[in-house]
């Protein structure tokens, strides 16, 4: 039967090379999907791994560090740390505003502190006030001058990965010039990060959360765009199936008097069936490898950095097998109401 | 080897109107023979090869195929007797056109679960038996009408079945391609097979043993065979030279 499906495959090579390239643009794109998505589930990732065993001291109420406008008083911080097991606390104050028309997020830490930037690309810690330290998709240099809300800072080092929020380059800067600027110079912080060997217990007025509850936090303003993309993923493999079950069926038309023949001659439905989803099932496989080869060399096309993880490649092997399998389910419906009398009559 | 058909009746609905064109038929086919089937267009000769074939299942009445009665079967054990006991060569050739020659003439062993290796060795050897061992890589369009026929009766032959079916075998051939099939026809005849053939073609008929003559206002001509509504005879062309 594989025999018979090879060469029906290149028999009617055209139509299937057409169908493979439409189906795989399709796959292609949910690869894409797939990766941009993962970049923004890896963003949060990374963004809380940062701050490492920390545990986020928050006002009372508020549902995390990254979403909240309350504010804790850094005059806390002291307290905190004195707090039993603590062994280092520092405030991290979290702020938005566009450097030369690009949406930025400010992170407002203590020099030297717990909350500083440790992984460093390019250039040494910041040491005073008026020093900044960016993420490379900023695409600034050591050196350079940042203007923003009428005030100059000095980069000082470059890292990466800390971006957030839709891929927003981040920005470091002593907490006071943040306060200074953005607060009106009101010594508070969004959340205290804490570090100790045991349970801390919450501050009166005061909540601690940990990583998990801080990184879902940072999720939950993009739940309802990873539940779009996640829709649109599901009606591009829907695409796909469509475009190969409509071939695949398109093809048992054509070869009604072929499997009219076969089963004349005492082949099994089963076997027809078979050489129907392996036709299918080729075809999606042929579609899933087209697709790796397209989305990779799309993805860095795309504005939006696309982290396309090898599982996604693997998952759409699978998921090509069962589109094809269930692609050609009509094409199988169509072979088994064949009628064998078929192959008697004339041309 | 040999075929009885005992009151065999087949009928079927067309247009709004029930259509018998086999009725009480009882005829025997003796292991050896070559058997023509004749009478004029519509008179049941593709019926009568469709129910040998098992492909169609008669209204009333009995086929035995060598002791074994067909039809009572129904589908895996139908489609094991199609695989296993009859060749067709079928009228238009019906190859498949994506298949080569050779891969045309395996497709009945490939179907039936052979081995590519094994399949492939038995149709090289059945292309040659019908001179066609050089057309083995070609496609069906790039063989002529006699070529075609003579892949379409290889492949009939793929699996040595003891009954081959032949349903208008030179229909589409001019006089020298007729020989061809012919002269491979005659090779086939011999123990242990029976060949039914339907025709229309008076070519065919000093190939025969016998020559059933199917249709109205025939009156029945032998002792092997018994018309009860005279919607049939035998003739046996030997006796009638």
């Amino acid at each position: 039967m594989w025999l018979i499906t090879l060469r029906d495959l290149q028999w009617r090579r055209r139509r299937f090379v057409i169908a493979v390239i439409v189906a795989g643009m399709a796959f292609a794109l949910n690869l894409v999907m797939s990766g941009i998505l993962q970049h923004m589930r890896n963003e949060s990732v990374r963004t809380v791994a940062m701050y490492p065993n920390a545990s986020w001291v928050v006002t009372h109420g508020a549902t995390g560090p990254f979403t909240t406008s309350q504010f804790v008083s850094t005059a806390t911080v002291d307290d905190v740390r004195r707090g039993p097991g603590v062994s280092g606390a520092s405030p991290l104050l979290l702020v938005r505003s566009t450097i030369d028309q690009l949406d930025v997020n400010i992170i407002g830490y203590e020099l030297g502190g717990l909350t500083a930037p440790r992984r460093l690309s390019k250039g040494s810690p910041a040491v005073g006030r008026g020093e900044a330290i960016v993420d490379v998709s900023l695409h600034r240099h050591v050196g350079d001058t940042l203007t923003f809300a009428g005030r100059e800072y000095r980069v000082v080092a470059t890292t990466t990965n800390t971006t957030f929020y839709f891929s927003m380059p981040t920005v470091f800067l002593a907490i006071d010039d943040v306060q200074d600027q953005f607060l009106a110079g009101q010594r508070l912080a969004s959340a205290i990060v804490v570090t100790g060997d045991r349970t801390l217990v919450a501050p009166p007025g005061l909540d601690v959360l940990t990583s998990a509850q801080v990184k879902a936090d940072l999720d939950r303003p993009l739940a309802t765009t990873s539940q779009t993309l996640d829709i649109i993923n599901g009606l591009l493999r829907v695409m796909a199936g469509g475009t190969i079950g409509a071939i695949v069926y398109l093809t048992v038309l054509e070869r009604t008097r072929d499997f009219a023949v076969f089963k004349a001659i005492g082949a099994s439905a089963w076997r027809m069936a078979v050489g129907v989803s392996l036709e299918g099932v080729v075809l999606s496989l042929c579609a899933a490898g087209v697709a790796v080869v397209l989305s990779t060399v799309l993805a860095p096309t795309f504005p939006f950095p696309v982290e396309i993880p090898n599982r996604a490649r693997l998952e759409l092997v699978a998921v090509a097998v069962a589109i094809g399998v269930l692609a050609s389910l009509l094409g199988v419906r169509r072979v088994a109401k064949v009628d064998p009398a078929l192959a008697f009559g004339g041309a | 080897m040999a075929v009885q058909m005992r009151d065999l009746t087949i009928e079927y609905s067309s247009g709004g109107y029930v259509v018998r064109p086999i009725d009480s038929l009882d005829l025997d086919m003796h292991d050896g023979e070559v058997v023509l089937l004749v009478g004029a267009s519509g008179c049941g000769k593709t019926t009568l090869l469709s129910a040998l074939a098992g492909i169609l299942t008669p209204t009333t009445g009995t086929i035995t195929v060598d002791g074994v009665e067909i039809t009572g079967r129904r589908g895996r054990e139908l489609a094991a007797y199609r695989r296993r006991r009859v060749g067709v060569v079928f009228q238009s050739f019906n190859l498949v056109p994506s298949l080569t020659s050779l891969e045309n003439v395996a497709s009945p062993l490939l179907l039936a679960g052979v081995g590519r290796r094994t399949a492939m060795v038995r149709a090289r050897g059945l292309l040659e038996q019908v001179d066609l061992a050089d057309r083995a890589a070609h496609r069906p369009g790039q063989l002529s009408g006699g070529q075609k026929q003579r892949v379409a009766l290889a492949r009939a032959l793929a699996a040595d079945p003891p009954l081959l079916l032949a349903d208008e075998p030179t229909a589409h051939l001019d006089q020298v391609q007729v020989d061809a099939v012919l002269r491979l026809m005659h090779q086939l005849r011999g123990p242990g097979r029976v060949v039914v053939i339907a025709t229309h073609d008076d070519r065919l008929l000093p190939l025969a043993d016998r020559v059933v003559h199917l249709g109205p206002h025939v009156e029945a001509a032998d002792a092997t065979a018994v018309a009860r509504d005279r919607r049939w005879t035998v003739t046996h062309p030997s006796r009638a030279s």
